[in-house]
């Protein structure tokens, strides 16, 4: 994959990925050696302790500097390092589609962008990484897995989604954790618009599972800046239900309710243990990715 | 909708202009679609719909003040009625002439006085070329369209009231009618009246035929406070000298107050008897005078009370005849060699001859012997038949009846029911077959029902032996007398009189009853209670016409009018009917006639002023008698001048608009934002 030829991964993404590691903050199980540690000790680069020889023990692992110290048989253990199952979850109903005043719905192409990024570096480490799209029901649904060719599938499908539909982010998230193994990585892109409570339920049951979550939410300039002027017929892009506002007179209040909104949503969060973060589609995401990265190596 | 200065009309296009100017600095609605209006409020929409409707009142105003403005300045008139400019005016005046005009005014006069005299108003208020007619509300000949309005005003000043109602729905039918003869281009009907319920008509009159007609009402309202007789009606019974006459009447108080009236009974002019009465308001009050006649001959009378409102209702008039003595005319069968049927009969009412000291005086005839002319003078005919009726006698009988005389029938030997069929021919008298077959009766005793039922605890009625009857047709009428279930005399009304079958004959041979002392005091009060009234006087209701039979009738009143009735083809008609009164006729079939007020004209009470408009299914207007009635008609035909109004209301607009939209208003606010627009690109 030297030069990219996918919509949603352009060269200098490519690039720009180069020397990041997405490293799971939590123990995570794999079936492969990999980058990430894993609950089972084996015996990698990586050294973990020492323990006393026991009958049975292979001799080839008994620390024999110690021994000449020490006089005493010890075991060297080492942790063993696994590769991670990852799985993106991307939030393809109507709400994602919302134009911005262009005509490509920049906040689900700007979702599948940094999907696309994450695909890749996962791919690059070696890690298993795995697809779920959902509106009102699970759309699509890619076991996880590490190939090139898995890596290409996942692109290509990417480029094939269209937002549309409502969206059921309750159901569907609850459904995608009956499906996934426990201390997999999840990492969701949605709006989050959701005040259904069976949203946050499905949250808690993901962290129940021991999977590392993380919430990127994408919103547009016009959610957060609501630079409406005059007369303004809304549209609800999932209901098709319309409301004609003085946008002046309620842009106060849309902001205060959204940040309230996003406030609550960002405490459960820190409760779960779960990352949100959001995303502005303004802010290039090879630069969003960059900060994402380095906060999160400043947490380690 | 008239305008004084049409040319400004031209300018109502004008009042587009804020729509126009709306339509160009309407503000765009932006289409957006949302990711979520969960952050949204349902009650945010009000501030669109706020400033909507702003919007749309704004316009309104703007759109409001040009026109009202462009209306003002065309100097808009507001006319009630199409009045004509230059074209001459035929007006009718309706008068009402009805006996409730007669109430008095709080300022003194009475309403039809003050009528008459806005009457004169109106037809000064007419100009040389301008028609006018008068037409009375009772039905009173007035006076035809005519340009002499001098004549109208003389008929005017002469208009007496009268004592009858008015029909206002025929009084407008007659001025419509005057109307479309009449070749002047504006119609006006003038109708001068107290508008009382019962003028009220049924459904709206219309003067829809009649182009271009209007109609002024002028109410008058006067006292309420009214006192009326009501109620002479005598009995039926033969007025005999020296015997009482009751004379019942009813005053009525129409009023708000309770009233202590005077009535007086005023015989022949003179005031006989006086009484005092309370009567309370609304209420009335009944008793009745006893008064004896002392001569024979037709007396006229009334009763009066003294009242301050409406003096043609204060009097009663009646009128009777009274005779010296009950006449009755027995009738026999001409055969001769039977038993005299009346012998016990004469000898228990009239033993002698000439001094009918019961004050019953019989006189025997054979049927052959029966007249027309003979019967006019009898109360009662008491008739013993046998053989069947001849039918020119049947004839004869039948037309006494009909005038109210009295008709008593015994059974004759031989009676049955063919005896008094010939009287079928004549008449519709259900009884003509009373008489059944002759049986034996051995039962004792009588029994009388009302109204002679004294007589059953007075006289020994159950001595009387009964030996055999001739049966009765029962129950074909009204049962006077009965033994057992057996109805022994009875009678039933024929014409204006009566025809009354007894079912025994009043000789030995049927009872001893001829024999007891209790027969001439039984046979006396039958009589006495038969005795038809052979008043030959009618009663009638001011207004209403009297046609009488003859060719040669003359007439006087009580008013004072006197004269002979024009005859055509043997029938007169007497229509001098207007005041109330008695009226004698000479060589008529009537000897009089007592006129009566109609009684609803008694009560003063008229309709409200905006019922009065609903009496009318086109526009009519209420004419102020306070005030100058030329001066109102004129304000009416002109119509109203609404240039001042419209001004002011556009004043208040404007004002309204200032404070609804901001100084300057949205409309500079659009066109300065337009500027500004124009200016960045």
């Amino acid at each position: 994959m030297a030069r990219s030829q996918y919509k949603y991964l352009p060269p200098e993404t490519l690039d720009s990925l180069k020397n990041i590691e997405m490293v799971a903050k939590t123990l995570v199980e794999g079936g492969m050696l990999g980058l990430h540690r894993s609950p089972y000790h084996g015996f990698s680069s990586e050294f973990a302790e020492y323990r006393k020889y026991s009958p049975g023990d292979s001799i080839k692992y008994i620390d024999w500097k110690t021994y000449a110290r020490s006089d005493r048989y010890y075991i060297k253990r080492f942790e063993e390092e696994t590769n991670l199952r990852s799985y993106i979850v991307l939030d393809k109903s109507g709400s994602m589609g919302m134009a911005s005043g262009r005509p490509v719905p920049v906040k689900f192409n700007y979702a599948c962008y940094m999907a696309a990024a994450f695909m890749f570096l996962m791919h690059q480490q070696r890690d298993a990484c795995g697809l779920f799209t959902y509106s009102d029901k699970i759309v699509d649904a890619v076991e996880c897995k590490y190939s090139r060719s898995h890596l290409i599938a996942l692109l290509k499908l990417l480029e094939h989604l269209s937002p549309e539909g409502k969206s059921d982010a309750g159901g569907c998230l609850k459904r995608i954790a009956e499906q996934i193994p426990q201390r997999s990585m999840v990492i969701i892109f949605s709006d989050f618009f959701d005040h259904d409570p069976e949203f946050l339920k499905s949250l808690h049951h993901l962290t129940f599972k021991k999977c590392e979550v993380i919430l990127f939410q994408v919103l547009n300039d016009e959610e957060l800046k609501f630079p409406y002027k005059g007369l303004v017929q809304f549209e609800d892009l999932e209901t098709g239900e319309t409301i004609d506002l003085e946008s002046e007179a309620c842009k106060d209040f849309f902001l205060s309710a959204l940040n309230r909104y996003n406030l609550n949503l960002k405490n459960f969060c820190d409760s779960q243990r779960i990352a949100f973060e959001t995303l502005t589609v303004s802010t290039p995401f090879e630069r969003a990715l960059a900060a994402y990265f380095s906060k999160r190596e400043a947490m380690f | 909708m008239d305008f004084g200065n049409p040319m400004f009309l031209w300018a109502l296009p004008a009042v587009l202009l804020p729509v126009i100017l709306h339509l160009f600095f309407k503000r765009r609605k932006i289409r957006v679609h949302f990711s979520t209006l969960l952050f949204f409020v349902k009650k945010e929409r009000y501030f669109a719909y706020r400033r909507k409707f702003y919007e749309i009142l704004l316009l309104a105003l703007r759109t409001l003040i040009i026109l009202l403005l462009v209306l003002a300045l065309s100097h808009i008139f507001f006319k009630r009625f199409n009045f004509i400019t230059g074209g001459s005016t035929e007006a009718v005046i309706i008068l009402d002439d009805s006996m409730s005009m007669q109430s008095n005014l709080a300022a003194g006069g009475t309403t039809f006085d003050f009528a008459k005299r806005k009457a004169e108003e109106i037809l000064n208020s007419l100009s040389g070329d301008d028609g006018a007619s008068l037409v009375f509300l009772s039905g009173r000949q007035g006076i035809n369209q005519t340009r002499d309005k001098a004549e109208v005003l003389k008929q005017v000043r002469q208009a007496q009231i009268t004592a009858a109602t008015g029909s206002m729905s025929a009084a407008v039918q007659s001025a419509i009618d005057q109307l479309r003869k009449a070749s002047g281009l504006n119609r006006e009907i003038y109708i001068l009246s107290d508008f009382q319920k019962n003028n009220k008509p049924s459904r709206a009159i219309s003067t829809a035929p009649l182009e271009n007609c209007r109609i002024f009402c002028i109410p008058f309202t006067g006292s309420s406070e009214n006192l009326s007789v009501e109620g002479i009606e005598l009995d039926s019974t033969p007025k005999i000298v020296n015997r009482t006459v009751k004379i019942p009447y009813k005053i009525v108080n129409h009023g708000k107050n309770t009233k202590d009236v005077k009535v007086e009974l005023e015989i022949d002019g003179k005031t006989v008897q006086t009484r005092q009465l309370t009567v309370k308001e609304q209420n009335s009050a009944s008793d009745q005078f006893v008064f004896v006649p002392v001569r024979s001959g037709r007396i006229i009378g009334c009763v009066k009370i003294t009242d301050e409102n409406i003096p043609l209702d204060d009097k009663a008039f009646f009128t009777f005849s009274v005779s010296g003595c009950i006449n009755v005319l027995l009738v026999r069968e001409t055969r001769g060699n039977e038993p005299d049927p009346f012998f016990f009969l004469r000898f228990a009412i009239d033993p002698v001859k000439d001094n009918p000291a019961l004050g019953i005086r019989t006189e025997t005839v054979n049927i052959s012997g029966l007249t027309g002319d003979r019967l006019k003078n009898f109360h009662i005919v008491w008739m013993s038949q046998g053989e069947k009726l001849p039918d020119d006698k049947a004839m004869l009988i039948r037309r006494y009846l009909d005038n109210g005389g009295v008709l008593i029938t015994l059974p004759s030997g031989n009676s049955t029911q063919e005896t008094y069929a010939s009287l079928s021919k004549v008449s519709n008298y259900k009884l003509y077959n009373v008489y059944r077959i002759t049986a034996p009766f051995n039962k004792t005793g009588l029994r009388f029902n009302k109204p002679l039922s004294e007589l059953n605890a007075l006289l020994q009625l159950d001595l009387i032996q009964w030996r055999k009857i001739q049966q009765l047709r029962y129950p074909a009428g009204n049962v006077i007398a009965v033994n057992g279930e057996e109805p022994m005399i009875m009678e039933q009304p024929a014409g204006k009189g009566k025809w009354i079958a007894l079912s025994f004959d009043l000789r030995r041979d049927f009872s001893n009853w001829p024999l007891l002392k209790s027969f001439p005091v039984a046979i006396s009060a039958l009589i006495n209670y038969a005795a038809g009234n052979s008043e030959k006087s009618l009663s009638y209701v001011c207004g209403e016409n009297i046609e009488l039979y003859g060719n040669k009738i003359s007439f006087s009143t009580t008013y004072g009018r006197s004269g002979e009735l024009k005859s055509k083809d043997g029938k007169c008609v007497f229509s001098d009917n207007w005041l109330p009164g008695v009226i004698l006729f000479s060589e008529a079939e009537y000897e009089a006639a007592v006129a009566r007020p109609d009684s609803s004209e008694s009560i003063t009470g008229s309709v409200d002023s905006g019922d009065i408009k609903s009496f009318f299914d086109s526009p009519a207007a209420l004419l102020d008698i306070g005030a100058d009635i030329t001066s109102q008609v004129t304000k009416l035909r002109n119509g109203t001048d609404l240039s001042g109004a419209l001004l002011f209301l556009m004043l208040l607009l404007i004002a309204a608009e200032f404070v609804i939209g901001g100084s300057p208003g949205m409309l500079l606010e659009g066109i300065k934002n337009f500027i500004s627009r124009r200016n960045k690109s």
